[in-house]
C-alpha cells in the first residue's frame, strides 16, 4: 500500500459472536464475519465495498493502489463450543441459586483487525468479550428485576460464582423497592458505575466536531470544575481498546479536564485539522460503510484522595447508585438523562432501602460544580453497553472511583 | 429477471448454483445485496460529498439448535465459514417456505445518479425557518434471495431517504428531520418547510403547561409513540379485546406498495397479510404472526415485528384549550409504566411551553386518543399516520 492518490483507506475484517441462553428455552449462538473497504479521494468523495479482493482495491479508488491483504483475523472456531457450555453453566448456576427465578444470560465478543492510512499508515486489533445475567423475580405478589455484568478476559468458575451472588441477592433485596421522591438529590455513584455519567456529561462535550460546530457546552476559558477533578479518556484502556484508530493515527492517553481546568479535546485527522493541532487518535467508524468521527474510547475519573466510607459517611440523605441502564445527552446545553436501574437510598450516612428505578437529570456545569468528594478507589467497565453516535454503535469504556455529587433531579 | 444494476443479477445468479450444489435438505440459505449512494451537502462550505459502497453478505441457519452463521461476501465463503462453525447440526428445520419460486421485483425501484441527488438537495436545502448544518440524502437497491432447498424466492426493492440537520437548537426540535420513501421520485412528495413549521416550538419565552389542555401529538410524533404503542399493546403476549379509544384504529399493511417495508413476502420469504389490530373500541389482533419478520440486515436473526403500521382514525375537532407536542420521549419506568417527557406549544401556534412529564400506563394513552387532526404522512418506521388528539394528560 505504498503509493495511492487518496485521502483516506480503511480495511476491515471483524468476527462477533452472541451466544444467548434463557431459562427453558434452547440456547441461540449467532455467529457473523464482515470484511470490507474504504475509501476516500482527494476530492472527498468516498466508496465503499464488502469483501474487496487485494487487487480490487483500485478498481475502488479508480487509480493505481499497490496492494494490501485484507487484515487476517482467524476466527475461533474452536471456542464457540466452549463459550456455550460456559454460558449455560452460568444459567444453570443462577436457576440452582434462587429457584423460582428465572434468568436469561447474552455473551457478545468481538474479533476485530483494521488497516488505516491517512496520514500514517496503521495495523491494530480489537478484541472484547463480555457477558450479562439478567434475572426476574416473582414472590408473594411482588416482583423484582437485576442484572449484572462483566468484562470476560478469561472465563472462570470465579466469574460464575460473582455474577450469580450478585444479581440473586439484588433479586431479593429489591422485592421491596420504595419510591423516590421528585426532588433535588445528593447523589453517590458506586465505583465504575459514575463513568457513565462522565462519559455523557464531558465526554461528548470534547468531541472534536462537537467542539467546532460550536455545539459544546465546553469552551476554553471555562474554570469552575472542583480542583480535584481529572477526567481523561485513552482508547488503548479498558474492553475493546484500540492501539492504532481507523485513521491509522497512534491512540494518545487525553486530559479533558486536569486538575479542575479545561485540558484539551478529542480529535480525528480531520477535527485536529480545523482545530490546528494533532490527531489524538480518537477517530473511529463502526464499519467500512461509515464515515470516521472522533469518539470516547475509555473515558475515566481519576482517584481522588477520599475513602470511599468516608465520603459514605459525610451524606445525611441522598441515593447511591448501583447500576445505570441508559442515558442521554445534549452536548450544546449539558443536559444530560440518565435512567437509574438500581440504587439504595442513603440514610444518616448508610445505604438502606433499595429505590425503585427513576431517571436523574442534571445540566452538566451545576452537576460537576456539585462534586464534593472524589473517592481513592477507581474501578473500570462496571456498565458496559455501546455508545450510538450518529447512527453508529461502538464499544466504549468508563470508569470512576466512587464519587458524590449535588444537585442531581430525581424524576419518577 | 429484469434488475437495474449488472452487480443484482449477477449475485441473484450466483445464488441459485448455490442452492443447487447444496448437500444438506434441511436449511434456511439468506443473501442480500445492497447499491447505495449518498450525497451530503455541508452548506457551510457549500460543498457536496458523495459516498458509493456496496455490501454483500449472506447467512445460513440448519434448524433452531444450530449456529445461524452470516457473511460477507459470496456464498461460497459463508458455506466454508459456515461447515467449521455448524457444531451441533440439528435435523429440525427452522425453515419452510410454502410457496412456489417466487420474484418479486419492485419495477419503480431505481437508483438516483450524484448530480440529479446534488440538484435535489440545493433545491431543498434553504428554509426561513431554521438554520440547517447539513442535509443529505441516500438511495438504495437491495435484492434479497431466499431458499430452504426446495423454493427459492427473491425480492429487489428500493428505498430513499433525506435527513436535514439544524444547527440550532432550543427553539426548534434537535432532532434532524427525516424522510423516507420507497422510490427516489416519491420524496419530492415531503415538504421539508411543513414538516419545521411543525417543530417549532420556542418563540420567546416558555410559559407553564396549561392545564386540562387536550394533546395534539404531530404526525412524527404521533408515528413514533404508536410504533412504540403497538409493540406493548398488540404483542403476542398481549390479549385481545382491551379497550381502546375511538382513535386507535390501527392497521398493519405490508401490501401496500407505497408502504416503507412492504412487500408480498415479509424479510423470511413468508406471504404478507394485512391485519386490523384495533377498531377504535377494542384491541382486535397482534402484529405477531407468519408474514411479520423483519431483518436489520444479513448478519441479523429474522424476528417478529410490526411492518406497515397506519393509524385511520376519525377527523375530529381540536378543543379551544390544547397544545401541539413537537418532541415526545418515552422513558421506560418502574413495573411496566411509562414516563412521557413532552415539548409543546400551544394549538395552533404560540409561545413555547415548559416541558411537562406524564407517568402513565401505556394502555391509558390508546384509550385516550380521540382522533386525527389533518393529513396522513409516513414516518421513519414505516408508520402512517396523521396528527393525534388526545384527552388531558393522557387521561
Amino acid at each position: 500500500m505504498g503509493r495511492h492518490r487518496c485521502r483516506h483507506l480503511f480495511v476491515e475484517s471483524r468476527h462477533d459472536r452472541r451466544i444467548e441462553a434463557e431459562s427453558g428455552r434452547p440456547t441461540s449462538v449467532v455467529l457473523t464475519q464482515r470484511s470490507g473497504a474504504s475509501i476516500e479521494l482527494l476530492d472527498g468523495q468516498r466508496r465503499f465495498a464488502s469483501d474487496l479482493q487485494p487487487d480490487q482495491l483500485d478498481r475502488l479508488a479508480t487509480t493505481q493502489l499497490v496492494g494490501s491483504a485484507y487484515p487476517n483475523s482467524a476466527p475461533k472456531e474452536d471456542a464457540t463450543l466452549a463459550i456455550r457450555r460456559w454460558v449455560e453453566q452460568l444459567l444453570a448456576a443462577a436457576e440452582r441459586a434462587l429457584p423460582g427465578a428465572s434468568f436469561a444470560v447474552v455473551w457478545v465478543d468481538f474479533d476485530q483487525e483494521i488497516v488505516a492510512r491517512s496520514l500514517q499508515m496503521g495495523r491494530d486489533r480489537r478484541r472484547s468479550a463480555r457477558v450479562r445475567l439478567d434475572g426476574y423475580l416473582q414472590k408473594d405478589g411482588k416482583q423484582s428485576r437485576a442484572s449484572a455484568e462483566s468484562v470476560i478476559r478469561e472465563r472462570t468458575d470465579s466469574q460464575i460464582d460473582d455474577l450469580v451472588v450478585e444479581v440473586t441477592e439484588r433479586l431479593e433485596l429489591r422485592l421491596d423497592t420504595q419510591t423516590v421522591k421528585p426532588d433535588t438529590s445528593t447523589v453517590v455513584f458506586a465505583p465504575g458505575v459514575g463513568g457513565v455519567w462522565i462519559h455523557e456529561l464531558v465526554g461528548h462535550a470534547a468531541e472534536g466536531d462537537t467542539v467546532a460546530n460550536g455545539e459544546s457546552w465546553m469552551s476554553p476559558g471555562i474554570a469552575f470544575f472542583p480542583p480535584a477533578l481529572t477526567v481523561m479518556d485513552d482508547p488503548r484502556r479498558g474492553r475493546g481498546g484500540w492501539r492504532i484508530d481507523d485513521e491509522g493515527s497512534p491512540a494518545q492517553p487525553t486530559a479533558i479536564i486536569r486538575d479542575g481546568g479545561l485540558a484539551s479535546f478529542l480529535h480525528s485527522n480531520k477535527t485536529a485539522q480545523a482545530a490546528e493541532t494533532r490527531s489524538s487518535g480518537h477517530g473511529r467508524c463502526s464499519s467500512f460503510r461509515d464515515a470516521v468521527l472522533p469518539r470516547l474510547g475509555c473515558t475515566f475519573v481519576a482517584n481522588g484522595s477520599h475513602h470511599p466510607d468516608e465520603i459514605m459517611k459525610e451524606v445525611q440523605e441522598g441515593i447511591y447508585v448501583r447500576r445505570m441502564e441508559s442515558a442521554h445527552t445534549d452536548p450544546s446545553s449539558g443536559f444530560a438523562l440518565f435512567r437509574i436501574s438500581d440504587a439504595d437510598r442513603i440514610e444518616g450516612g448508610k445505604r438502606t432501602a433499595p429505590l425503585q428505578s427513576h431517571l436523574l437529570e442534571t445540566l452538566a456545569v451545576e452537576a460537576l460544580a456539585g462534586i464534593t468528594m472524589i473517592g481513592n478507589d477507581l474501578q473500570f467497565d462496571r456498565c458496559i453497553g455501546s455508545c450510538h453516535r450518529h447512527g453508529q454503535p461502538l464499544v466504549t469504556s468508563v470508569g470512576t472511583p466512587t464519587i458524590c455529587t449535588r444537585l442531581m433531579k430525581v424524576r419518577n | 429477471m429484469d434488475r437495474s444494476n449488472p452487480i443484482l443479477t449477477e449475485c441473484g445468479d450466483e445464488f441459485d448454483r448455490a442452492v443447487a450444489a447444496m448437500s444438506h435438505d434441511s436449511f434456511e440459505l439468506y443473501e442480500r445485496v445492497a447499491v447505495t449512494r449518498r450525497v451530503e451537502l455541508d452548506i457551510a462550505a457549500d460543498r457536496c460529498h458523495q459516498v458509493d459502497g456496496v455490501e454483500r453478505g449472506s447467512a445460513i441457519r440448519a434448524g433452531a439448535a444450530a449456529p445461524f452463521v452470516a457473511s460477507s461476501g459470496g456464498i461460497d465463503q459463508l458455506l466454508r465459514r459456515a461447515s467449521s462453525e455448524m457444531l451441533e447440526r440439528s435435523s429440525a428445520a427452522a425453515w419452510n417456505l410454502d410457496a412456489d419460486n417466487v420474484v418479486d421485483l419492485d419495477r419503480s425501484a431505481e437508483m438516483a445518479s450524484g448530480q440529479e441527488m446534488e440538484s435535489w438537495l440545493r433545491r431543498n436545502a434553504s428554509t426561513e425557518l431554521v438554520e440547517l448544518r447539513s442535509v443529505w440524502a441516500e438511495t438504495a437497491l437491495t435484492l434479497e434471495c431466499w431458499s430452504d432447498g426446495r423454493h427459492t424466492q427473491k425480492r429487489v426493492r428500493g428505498r430513499s431517504w433525506a435527513a436535514w440537520s439544524p444547527r440550532e437548537v432550543g427553539r426548534m426540535s434537535a432532532r434532524p428531520l427525516v424522510a423516507a420513501a420507497r422510490n427516489w421520485r416519491r420524496l419530492s412528495d415531503f415538504d421539508p418547510d411543513q414538516a419545521w413549521r411543525e417543530r417549532e416550538r420556542h418563540r420567546g419565552r416558555a410559559i407553564p403547561w396549561p392545564g386540562g389542555a387536550a394533546i395534539v401529538l404531530s404526525p412524527d410524533v404521533s408515528a413514533s409513540l404508536a410504533y412504540r404503542l403497538a409493540l406493548v399493546l398488540h404483542a403476542p403476549s398481549a390479549q385481545s379485546g382491551a379497550e381502546v379509544g375511538p382513535g386507535w384504529r390501527l392497521f398493519d399493511r405490508p401490501l401496500d406498495r407505497t408502504a416503507l417495508f412492504g412487500s408480498s413476502r415479509d424479510d423470511s420469504g413468508f406471504p404478507t397479510s394485512q391485519v386490523e389490530l384495533a377498531d377504535g373500541e377494542r384491541t382486535l389482533n397482534s402484529w405477531s404472526r407468519r408474514g411479520c419478520e423483519r431483518r436489520g440486515s444479513y448478519r441479523d436473526l429474522p424476528q417478529p415485528s410490526p411492518t406497515c403500521l397506519e393509524l385511520i382514525p376519525p377527523q375530529v375537532e381540536v378543543p379551544s384549550s390544547a397544545v401541539w407536542v413537537t418532541d415526545l420521549t418515552v422513558h421506560p419506568g418502574a413495573a411496566g409504566e411509562w414516563l412521557l417527557e413532552l415539548h409543546a406549544r400551544p394549538y395552533p401556534e404560540g409561545v413555547g411551553i415548559e416541558p411537562h412529564w406524564i407517568r402513565i400506563r401505556p394502555a391509558a394513552i390508546a384509550r385516550s386518543c380521540l382522533g386525527a387532526v389533518g393529513e396522513s404522512r409516513q414516518g421513519m418506521q414505516g408508520v402512517r399516520t396523521p396528527a393525534l388528539l388526545f384527552r388531558p394528560d393522557f387521561g
